[in-house]
């Protein structure tokens, strides 16, 4: 059946716009830009099913005239962008510029929001999005906001690192945590309990920004603050490890041991991984993720900061670091926790009576 | 007489009729009445307790209800008829929460002049209420295993136990394919254990599913990260610790510059991804030369010629299959006209996919893999 | 109520009994046969009755997000249009009567006075952008003053 094909206007340009906005297995763009399916559908694998697949009946008909009418809208948004740059070129007032730039943003994630290509991509290729493009980000940011973000928020809550770190919490990035050094690669869901020997070397983030981000600087912290006070029989924060101006941009979001290892300056101070003492119970490692304004005060060193009784609120309020994202685990007393003090020549850990008196 | 009989039996019939419609009620009065008083229980001695300010102690009860009239607030448990009680010991306090308008609570402040409930933003007052145990009750303590730990641990040490085993005959198997490898050959025996360690490590990263860049990355790192906690420990000096990670550098060049792993994770020599890539193209050309047309059966020979060279270290698992699916297919097309002129073929059930139906087929004898 | 019952007694309402009944069964209203069916329908689940989704493959998927997309996009522009030319309409109102009021305040008074009493009938049917089915009652009689009838 001969059917007219789509139109190859502004989505089939790319001279102005990214290459990552199309769909890069040749087969599947073909069948997206074509009205009917030339090759069968090739998403689904098995053979039986690829015969006895039928596409619904009209679509080849009705959808090169629904992607004329989008792309159009496209191509006459697309002419307001040029025109919003062209108004960006001579304005030099700071506040107008940002401005300025929002609404641009907003147009291009406007232009590209119903390309069946884009789509495509931001359903189901959600692991290879190209993050400079604003549309890509966009629906990142509504894939996050729809689970992952109510998931952190509600664990963050419920074990109470808001407020026993810090006041509260805007999230604003995707904060993913993982222990690469050993053989287990899967993210870690925020609250899990990890065994000793999971978390007995730094673990790594990815920090997935929402919005546009080049060369951002950020600091990490990582404090427990369920350490016990036996003193004043009540409990205190220690600092875990704390990591200062690392350099982060949209398509670069891992923060791990090896961008660490080039530039040593940013490791603050040194990981210590978590060593519950015996019949404390379970204690929380929260993960906090802060913006920086520029460079954080060269003041600031690995002699200034106490890693024991380490007040976080001094700390972030000090240094003006807004909060924008957390993560937390949970760490207990099991087999392997005096093999982990020992690797790290900690002393023995105290025993605690069993019950609560 | 007979008809004195049949009035006699009307006489009687209309009687009893009529008595039936005569009905008398006489004067009577209910004997049972019904039971409305004595229903009272004892008093299950309900209320509070405990009042404001009270000083408490851990696990005390502080309020007893039906229901909850009142909800367990900060420090403060419920059991199962609802019965509030003390997890803390401290001074109660009645209380409302904001961000509960319908509900009143019940807490235990830590300090007398404390009100409940705490500011939301800030810290919660919490207690340890635990001691550091000493001498003789810290070492029973710390003897104290949990039954299910207790059964557990014969297992786990097995399992551990045969974990060590698979990687020591591991590391042996890769000292003793050094043997191929000139470069490895000639390391110094300390070496060569570090080198097959290191190998191992790599092993298990790979099977992790870790590219082999990582792998290698990983493996140097947890060595020196090792190393540098032993400085800590004390254990070495600063020099010393230098030494050793100059020295095992140079080991993990030497042996990442000689082997690689295949896709089966199997020893291979080292190739650059440069060499791999052209590698690749030269193999598919290969195949392509050997196999121009899929359609027709391939003999045993060729077959095996091909998968031979699928093995190569080019080729990822997914190539490899993807390679076998485009040259070496599991049957042919059928072709039943040229099989019903073959003398030799014969008559296959096989599923038609467009029919949905199961059909007979005449097919020659290498049309299967 | 639509129930399986009652439909099945609407759809099946000429099928006759085959097989010859012992006494007249006035509960259910249906013969046996029929009884059996509703049984096994009254069984199945609510989700099974319904029919199936349409199961896409992804391309196709992509290609109906794009459709029923692109006809929101048609309606709302067509709907914004409309309303446009209402709001034109409003417009040019309002000018000629700011127009009559500059030349003569007195006729725009005139036009503008409150007629007491006179007002929409009840009974005027809403005006719609299509004639109803039936255009005209023809045996319509309005209701008069005093009058219990109706």
């Amino acid at each position: 059946m001969a059917s007219t094909p789509v139109s190859r206007g502004i989505w089939s340009n790319f001279a102005n716009r990214s290459k990552s906005l199309s769909v890069k297995n040749p087969s599947l763009q073909n069948a997206i830009l074509s009205p009917n399916l030339p090759k069968g559908p090739s998403t689904l694998k098995a053979s039986v099913n690829k015969l006895k697949y039928n596409s619904p009946i009209g679509l080849d008909k009705i959808y090169p005239l629904a992607y004329d009418l989008l792309e159009k809208r496209s191509e006459s948004i697309y002419n307001e962008v040029s025109k919003i740059e062209e108004k960006i070129k001579s304005v030099k007032d700071q506040s107008e510029l940002s401005k300025l730039n929002k609404e641009k943003e907003n147009l291009l994630i406007k232009s590209e929001q119903e390309n069946p290509e884009v789509v495509f991509n931001s359903i189901f290729q959600t692991k290879s999005l190209d993050r400079s493009q604003p549309v890509y980000r966009h629906y990142l940011k509504e894939q996050w906001k729809s689970y992952k973000r109510m998931l952190t928020m509600q664990r963050l809550e419920t074990l109470a690192i808001i407020p026993d770190t810090l006041p509260t919490l805007e999230p604003e990035v995707d904060v993913n945590l993982k222990f690469p050094h050993n053989n287990v690669n899967t993210w870690i869901e925020p609250g899990k309990i990890l065994s000793s020997n999971v978390t007995s070397k730094p673990p790594a983030f990815e920090i997935i920004e929402f919005k546009e981000s080049k060369d951002d600087l950020y600091t990490i912290l990582i404090v427990n603050p369920d350490t016990p006070d036996v003193q004043n029989n009540t409990f205190s924060t220690t600092l875990h490890w704390a990591l200062k101006d690392i350099k982060l941009s949209n398509n670069d979001s891992m923060v791990d041991i090896k961008k660490l290892d080039e530039n040593k300056d940013s490791i603050l101070i040194d990981y210590l991984p978590p060593v519950p003492e015996k019949n404390l119970g379970n204690q929380r490692f929260a993960v906090w993720v802060f913006r920086q304004d520029g460079k954080l005060n060269d003041s600031i060193t690995k002699d200034s900061i106490k890693r024991t009784k380490f007040n976080i609120r001094e700390f972030v309020a000090a240094n003006k670091l807004a909060p924008i994202g957390a993560h937390v685990w949970r760490s207990v007393y099991d087999l392997n926790t005096d093999n982990v003090r020992k690797l790290y020549g900690l002393p023995a850990g105290r025993i605690f009576s069993r019950g609560k008196l | 007489m007979l008809s004195g009989f049949a009035e006699s039996l009307r006489s009687t019939v209309v009687k009893t009729a009529l008595q039936f419609r005569q009905q008398v009620r006489y004067a009577h009065k209910k004997v049972v009445s019904s039971k409305t008083h004595m229903q009272d229980s004892p008093g299950k001695r309900l209320g509070a307790k405990k009042y404001e300010g009270q000083e408490v102690t851990i696990g005390q009860i502080i309020y007893r209800q039906r229901g909850t009239r009142w909800y367990p607030g900060i420090n403060v448990g419920i059991g199962k008829d609802h019965t509030l009680f003390a997890l803390e010991p401290g001074f109660v306090k009645y209380y409302v929460d904001p961000f509960h308008p319908k509900r009143k609570f019940v807490g235990i402040a830590l300090k007398k002049e404390d009100t409940l409930p705490y500011s939301h933003f800030d810290p919660t007052p919490r207690r340890l209420g635990k001691i550091v145990l000493n001498s003789f009750h810290a070492d029973k303590e710390a003897q104290y295993l949990p039954r299910k730990v207790q059964l557990l641990q014969p297992k786990i040490n097995d399992s551990l136990q045969k974990r060590q085993e698979v990687r020591s005959t591991k590391k042996d198997s890769f000292e003793k394919q050094f043997e191929n490898y000139d470069s490895l050959k000639s390391l110094s025996s300390e070496d060569i254990s570090l080198a097959s360690d290191r190998l191992t490590k790599i092993d298990g990263y790979l099977r992790g599913g870790k590219s082999l860049e990582d792998a290698r990355y990983y493996t140097t790192f947890n060595y020196n990260y090792d190393i540098q906690l032993a400085v800590k420990r004390g254990e070495l000096s600063n020099e010393d610790c230098e030494k050793k990670i100059n020295d095992y550098s140079k080991i993990a060049q030497i042996v990442d510059s000689t082997v690689m792993f295949n896709a089966k994770f199997q020893l291979v020599e080292n190739l650059s991804t440069e060499q791999l890539e052209s590698l690749k193209t030269e193999s598919i050309a290969k195949i392509e030369s050997l196999i121009p047309d899929v359609t027709k059966p391939v003999s045993k020979k060729l077959r095996n010629e091909v998968s031979s060279i699928l093995e190569k270290p080019c080729f990822s698992l997914k190539d490899q299959a993807k390679l076998t699916q485009r040259y070496l297919k599991q049957t042919i097309p059928v072709d039943t006209e040229a099989a019903s002129k073959d003398k030799k073929a014969f008559a296959v059930q096989m599923m038609n996919l467009e029919t949905r139906r199961i059909e007979t087929v005449y097919r020659k004898k290498n049309a299967f893999l | 109520m639509f129930t399986v019952r009652s439909t099945v007694k609407t759809i099946t309402a000429h099928v006759k009994p085959t097989q010859q009944l012992r006494y007249k069964r006035d509960k259910a209203g249906l013969n046996p046969q029929l009884e059996r069916i509703v049984n096994q329908l009254s069984v199945m689940s609510a989700a099974r009755k319904q029919p199936r989704l349409l199961k896409l493959c992804d391309e196709d998927y992509i290609k109906h997000r794009t459709v029923m997309k692109a006809w929101s996009l048609y309606r709302k522009n067509k709907i914004e249009h409309n309303e446009s030319l209402l709001e034109k309409q409003y417009q040019s109102m309002n000018e000629a009567a700011a127009e009559l009021q500059s030349i003569n305040p007195k006729l725009y008074e005139i036009a503008n006075e409150h007629q007491f009493g006179k007002r929409f009938p009840l009974e005027i049917r809403t005006p719609t952008d299509f004639p109803p089915r039936q255009i005209w009652f023809y045996d319509y009689f309005p209701k008069v003053d005093g009058s219990k009838q109706q």
